[in-house]
C-alpha cells in the first residue's frame, strides 16, 4: 500500500502542532499557575497502618460503568448497560445492576437526543449503584470512575439526590478523572498570555507541569464551570506518567474529602496510567465485553427479528 | 472444581478457586454420562487477573497490592488453578465441559496405589499428593512409617507405597537411578531394610562399607524402629569369606592379581600368570611354581642350578632342584621383574588372607535368611562379585534343576542380589568378568529365583539388555541429560516428570513400575537405620581439634596465672610429649587465647596469661 501521501499530510498535521504550542513556555505557566490559580501540594505514601486509619478499616468502594452495544447505526442497535460497586471488603458483595436500551422503543428525536439519552441511562445507573453502595458498604469513601461533572448534565434531579444523600450520610463521593477535558486553566492563561485565538485545554497545559506525587490545588476564589455546579476539582499527577489526572468533589465534602487525596495516590502503580488499580479492577469486571454482547443477544433476541432490525449490512461483509 | 474449555477423550482441563492443584494427584470427575472417571494431574498451572498485572495496560506494583491489602482485599484471592488432567482410562467418547471435579476417597483409588498389604511387601515410603487420601485411609495402610524432610521427622499422612516382593516372579528386578546426593543410596538402605524384615535371603556388595544396620536412626520413635542386629552380617574380604583358589580361572586370578594391586598389571606379567598358572592349581602349587622360577633366575643359568642339584644334601632338596630345573627350561625365559612383580602381588594378596577362607559364610547367611553384606576394597571386590555371583547363583540353578529331574538335592535359597555402581559391573559397550553372569541373571534369574537390585547414577552406561530387565525402576534426582534420555526410554515416565528430574527433592523418586503399570512420584521413607559413615569429615577434624585444645588447657589451668618468668618451670611440670620447648609452649598458650580459654594481661611483671 502507498502511504507516502498519508505521511507528508500527518508531517504537517506534527508541524502546525509544533507551532501552536511554541508560545507555551513551561517555567511561564509553571509561574503563572502558581501564582494566579494555587500552589501545589506533595502527596506522601501512606503505611498499612496508616491506610487503615484513614478508613478506618472500612475499605473504599469503587464505582464504574460499562455500556456497549450490538447492531448498526442509530437506531438500529440494542445496548447493553451494566454498573458495579465493588468494595474492598470482602464479606462485601458487589452490587452490580444492569439495564437495556433500545432506541427502537423511544421517541424518535434524532441521534443527537439518543446519545444523550444513553448516558443518561448509564450515568443513573451508575448513581443506583453508588447509592446502593452508600446505604450497604461500610466504606466511608466512594471512588467513581470519571468526572462527577457529567451526571450533573446527564440526569440533573437523580444527581441532586444523590448529592445530597451524600451529603447527609456522610459517605465522601470522589470522581477521579484520567483524561482531564476541562479549560479552565486554559482560559485564564490564554488572557495572560495573549493568546486569545488559539484553542488550549487544560490537559496541554498541564503536561509535565506537576512533578509526580503533586497535587494543584485552586484558591478558593477561583471562578471556573465546575464550581458553578457545585463541583471542586483538583489535578493531581499519581504516577509517572507526566500527563495529570482531575479529582472531582462535591463542594459541601471538599475539606474533608481532601483527606484521601494521600491514599488515592498511594493506591496508583507508579508505573501506570495514573489512577487508583482499585477503579482499575472494578472496571475490568464491569466492562461488557463484545464477546458478552454477542452471545447474550444471540441466544435471546430471534434469529428474524436480529436479521430484520439489528444485523448491520457492513458486518456481512468478509 | 469443574472441568472447563475443550476436552479430549484422554485429557481435560479442571479448574478451581479454591485450592492449588498438586502434580500427580488423583481426581474424581464426574460426567453425568460416562460417570466418575479418574484422572492424574500432569501439569499444574494458577492464574491471577491482577498480578503481575496488566489490566488495559497497568501494572500493578507490589507495594499497591501490598495496600490493597490494608484496605482488606487480598489480590491472591483471585487467582484461579489449573490443572491439566489426563484420564487414566480413556474414554468412549470426550468429557463434558463443566462436569463436576472433586478429591477421591481411598476406596475409590485404592487399585491405582495399593497391590500389597504391608506386611508381604516391602514398605518405601508414601506416594505423593495423596494427603487428602489419609482420612479414608483404611487401617491396615495407616502409621507405617516416617518421613524425613528438611530435617525434621513426619509421620505418615497420604497412602503407602508398598512394592510387592511377590510379583518379583512375574517383573524381576528392580533398578535405583540417581546422582549423588538424590537420595539413592538411601532408597537402597530402606528396600534392604525391608527385605531383612521379610528374613529374604540377601547379597550386598558393598565397597564403600557403609550397609550397616545396627545404628538406630536417630529420633525415630521406638515404634518405628526395627531390630536388624540379627538379620545381617558384614563379611569382609580376607577377614571372613575368601576364595577357594581351585575355583579360579587364569582370567580370575589375572584380574584378581591385578586388582590387588595398585596401577595395572603390565602385559609381561599378565603372560606370566597365564603361562604358569595351571587347572587345579591350589595357592601353595601356584606359589610355590613362582616362586622356584624367581630363584632359579636369580641362580641365572641351567648350569648352576645344575651344579646346585648335584651338590644337594638330601632326597627332598634334590627334588626342589629337580623341579627348578625343569621350571626354568620351561619358563625361564620370562622377564624376571614380571615374575618379581607377579609373586610378591600374589603374596601380599594371601596376607590379606584371600585364599585361605571361602564364602561358607555368605552361604549360611542364605541359608538363614539373612542378608549377607560383602566388604572389600572396590578393586577386589569386583573381582570377587564374579566369583561369588557365579558360585551362588550356580547353586541355586543346580537345586532347582536338579529338582526338575527329580534329584535329591541339598537346599539353596533363592535370594536377592544388590550392588550400587552397577554400571561398573555391567558396563555398556565392553566385557567384564561379571557382566556375562549379571546378563546371565537379568535374562534368567526369575526362573530361578535369583533376582538383582541394582544402583547406579549413570543409567545411560549400563548394559541395555540388563536394563531393560530392571521390571521397577526407581528413578531419583537426575541431572545428566544423557541419563534423562536413558531413563525416559526405559521406563514410561512421561516427558512432563522427566522434565521434573533434575529438580526432584532428595529422597523423591518416581517409581517406572511393570507392577503398577503406570509411574508412581513416592517420597521414600526414612531409613530405620543409619551409616556411621554419615558424620562430615569436617565436623570429625573440628571435634578432634576441639578436644585437643580442651586437654591442652585442662592441663595448663592448674598453673595459671602464668608470668613471662614462669614459662621455664611450667615447661618441666608438663608432659614433654606435648610441649617440648618454651616456644611452642608460648604458641600453646597464645592458641588458647585465640579461642577463648584464657587471656593475656599486662601486669607490671609484663604480660601475663590468666583464666578468662
Amino acid at each position: 500500500m502507498k502511504l507516502e501521501d498519508l505521511r507528508g499530510r500527518l508531517m504537517a498535521v506534527d508541524k502546525k502542532f509544533k507551532e501552536m504550542y511554541e508560545g507555551l513556555e513551561r517555567n511561564k505557566i509553571k509561574s503563572i499557575i502558581y501564582d494566579k490559580m494555587g500552589k501545589p501540594v506533595s502527596l506522601k505514601k501512606l503505611s498499612g497502618y496508616e491506610i487503615e486509619n484513614i478508613t478506618e478499616k472500612r475499605g473504599i468502594v469503587g464505582v464504574d460503568g460499562s455500556i456497549n452495544s450490538y447492531g448498526g447505526i442509530y437506531p438500529h442497535y440494542i445496548s447493553l448497560i451494566q454498573s458495579m460497586a465493588k468494595s474492598t471488603l470482602p464479606k462485601e458483595e458487589d452490587i452490580i445492576l444492569q439495564d437495556v436500551y433500545v432506541p427502537l422503543f423511544e421517541d424518535e428525536d434524532g441521534q443527537a437526543e439518543d446519545e444523550l439519552k444513553r448516558r443518561a441511562r448509564m450515568s443513573k445507573l451508575e448513581l443506583q449503584a453508588a447509592s446502593f453502595a452508600m446505604e450497604s458498604f461500610s466504606s466511608k469513601v466512594i471512588f467513581m470512575d470519571g468526572s462527577l461533572m457529567h451526571y450533573g448534565i446527564d440526569c440533573p434531579s437523580e444527581w441532586k439526590k444523590f448529592k445530597e444523600k451524600a451529603i447527609s450520610t456522610g459517605k465522601i463521593i470522589i470522581g477521579i478523572t484520567e483524561e482531564v477535558k476541562t479549560k479552565d486553566i486554559a482560559e485564564i492563561l490564554k488572557t495572560e498570555l495573549n493568546l486569545n485565538d488559539s484553542i488550549l485545554y487544560d490537559r496541554e497545559v498541564l503536561f509535565g507541569i506537576l512533578n509526580e506525587g503533586e497535587m494543584l490545588e485552586f484558591r478558593r476564589d477561583l471562578k471556573s464551570k465546575k464550581s458553578e455546579s457545585g463541583i471542586k476539582s483538583c489535578y493531581v499527577r499519581l504516577s509517572e506518567d507526566p500527563q495529570v489526572a482531575g479529582l472531582d468533589f462535591i463542594e459541601e465534602q471538599y475539606v474533608e474529602a481532601l483527606k484521601y487525596a494521600d491514599l488515592i495516590y498511594t493506591l496508583t502503580p507508579e508505573k501506570g496510567r495514573g489512577i487508583p488499580l482499585w477503579l482499575d479492577i472494578v472496571d475490568k469486571e464491569v466492562k461488557v465485553t463484545d464477546e458478552m454482547v454477542k452471545s447474550l443477544v444471540e441466544s435471546t433476541i430471534s434469529r428474524e427479528i436480529r436479521e430484520m432490525l439489528l444485523n448491520p449490512k457492513r458486518s456481512k461483509r468478509g | 472444581m469443574q472441568v472447563a474449555g475443550i476436552t479430549n477423550q484422554q485429557e481435560v482441563y479442571v479448574v478451581s478457586d479454591k485450592s492449588p492443584f498438586k502434580i500427580n494427584q488423583i481426581l474424581i470427575i464426574e460426567d453425568e454420562s460416562q460417570g466418575n472417571l479418574r484422572g492424574e494431574v500432569v501439569e499444574t498451572t494458577s492464574y491471577n487477573k491482577y498480578i503481575p498485572l496488566n489490566i488495559n495496560g497497568e501494572m500493578a506494583d507490589s507495594k499497591v497490592l501490598q495496600s490493597l491489602r490494608s484496605l482488606g482485599y487480598n489480590v491472591d484471592d483471585n487467582t484461579i488453578y489449573i490443572a491439566r488432567v489426563r484420564l487414566i482410562v480413556e474414554t468412549e467418547y470426550p468429557v463434558s465441559t463443566g462436569s463436576r471435579v472433586r478429591l477421591p476417597e481411598f476406596h475409590e483409588v485404592k487399585d491405582l496405589f495399593v497391590k500389597s498389604s504391608p506386611d508381604k511387601g516391602l514398605v518405601l515410603g508414601v506416594i505423593k499428593s495423596t494427603e487428602e487420601l489419609n482420612e479414608t485411609l483404611e487401617d491396615e495402610y495407616r502409621d507405617l512409617q516416617c518421613i524425613f524432610q528438611d530435617g525434621k521427622i513426619y509421620p505418615q499422612t497420604g497412602v503407602p507405597f508398598i512394592f510387592d516382593i511377590r510379583s518379583m516372579q512375574q517383573y524381576p528386578h528392580i533398578g535405583i537411578f540417581g546422582g549423588s546426593g538424590s537420595g539413592k543410596s538411601f532408597g537402597m538402605r530402606v528396600i534392604l531394610e525391608e527385605l531383612m524384615s521379610l528374613n529374604i535371603p540377601t547379597v550386598v556388595l558393598d565397597p564403600h562399607y557403609e550397609m550397616d544396620f545396627t545404628l538406630s536412626s536417630d529420633g525415630l520413635d521406638e515404634k518405628y524402629r526395627g531390630d536388624f542386629s540379627n538379620k545381617f552380617k558384614c563379611l569382609e574380604i580376607g577377614k571372613h569369606i575368601g576364595v577357594k583358589f581351585t575355583d579360579l580361572s587364569t582370567n580370575d586370578l589375572i584380574s584378581l592379581i591385578g586388582a590387588a594391586s595398585a596401577g595395572t598389571l603390565t602385559e609381561p606379567m599378565v603372560n606370566v600368570i597365564s603361562q604358569i598358572h595351571k587347572p587345579r592349581d591350589t595357592y601353595f602349587t601356584f606359589e610355590e611354581r613362582l616362586s622356584l622360577l624367581r630363584e632359579a633366575q636369580e641362580l641365572g643359568s641351567e648350569k648352576k642350578i645344575q651344579d646346585r642339584l648335584n651338590g644337594a644334601e638330601d632326597e627332598i632338596e634334590k627334588d626342589r632342584y629337580k623341579r627348578m630345573l625343569e621350571i626354568y627350561r620351561q619358563y625361564g625365559s620370562l622377564p624376571s621383574a614380571s615374575v618379581n612383580g607377579v609373586h610378591w602381588r600374589l603374596q601380599s594378596l594371601y596376607r590379606e588372607g584371600l585364599f585361605t577362607n571361602d564364602i561358607k559364610m555368605i552361604e549360611n547367611c542364605l541359608l538363614e535368611g539373612k542378608m549377607a553384606v560383602v566388604q572389600g576394597q572396590i578393586k577386589i571386590l569386583n573381582v570377587f562379585a564374579t566369583y561369588i555371583i557365579n558360585n551362588l547363583y550356580h547353586k541355586r540353578r543346580d537345586y532347582r534343576d536338579g529338582l526338575q529331574r527329580g534329584e535329591a538335592a541339598e537346599f539353596f535359597p533363592p535370594f536377592v542380589l544388590a550392588f550400587d555402581e552397577s554400571h561398573n559391573f555391567a558396563p555398556k559397550g565392553y566385557e567384564t568378568s561379571a557382566k556375562s553372569i549379571i546378563k546371565e541373571i537379568a535374562q534368567e534369574g526369575r526362573k530361578y529365583g535369583v533376582f538383582l537390585i541394582l544402583a547406579t547414577q549413570r543409567p545411560t552406561l549400563l548394559d541395555e539388555t540388563v536394563t531393560a530387565q530392571l521390571n521397577t525402576k526407581l528413578v531419583f534426582r537426575t541431572v545428566r541429560a544423557s541419563d534423562i534420555e536413558t531413563i525416559q526410554k526405559e521406563t514410561d515416565i512421561s516427558p512432563e516428570e522427566a522434565k521434573r528430574l533434575p529438580y526432584l527433592r532428595s529422597g523423591d523418586a518416581f517409581i517406572s513400575s511393570a507392577i503398577f503399570g503406570r509411574t508412581i512420584p513416592v517420597r521414600i521413607r526414612m531409613a530405620k537405620s543409619t551409616s556411621n559413615h554419615t558424620e562430615n569429615p569436617f565436623d570429625e577434624l573440628f571435634e578432634m581439634l576441639n578436644k585437643k585444645d580442651i586437654e591442652l588447657y585442662e592441663m595448663i589451668k592448674p598453673h595459671l596465672p602464668v608470668y613471662p618468668d614462669d614459662l621455664l618451670s611450667l615447661l618441666n611440670k608438663l608432659d614433654g610429649n606435648r610441649v617440648r620447648d618454651v616456644d611452642s609452649l608460648i604458641r600453646t598458650l597464645e592458641v588458647l587465647v585465640e579461642k577463648g580459654y584464657i587471656r593475656k594481661n599486662k601486669t607490671i611483671f609484663g604480660e601475663a596469661y590468666e583464666t578468662a
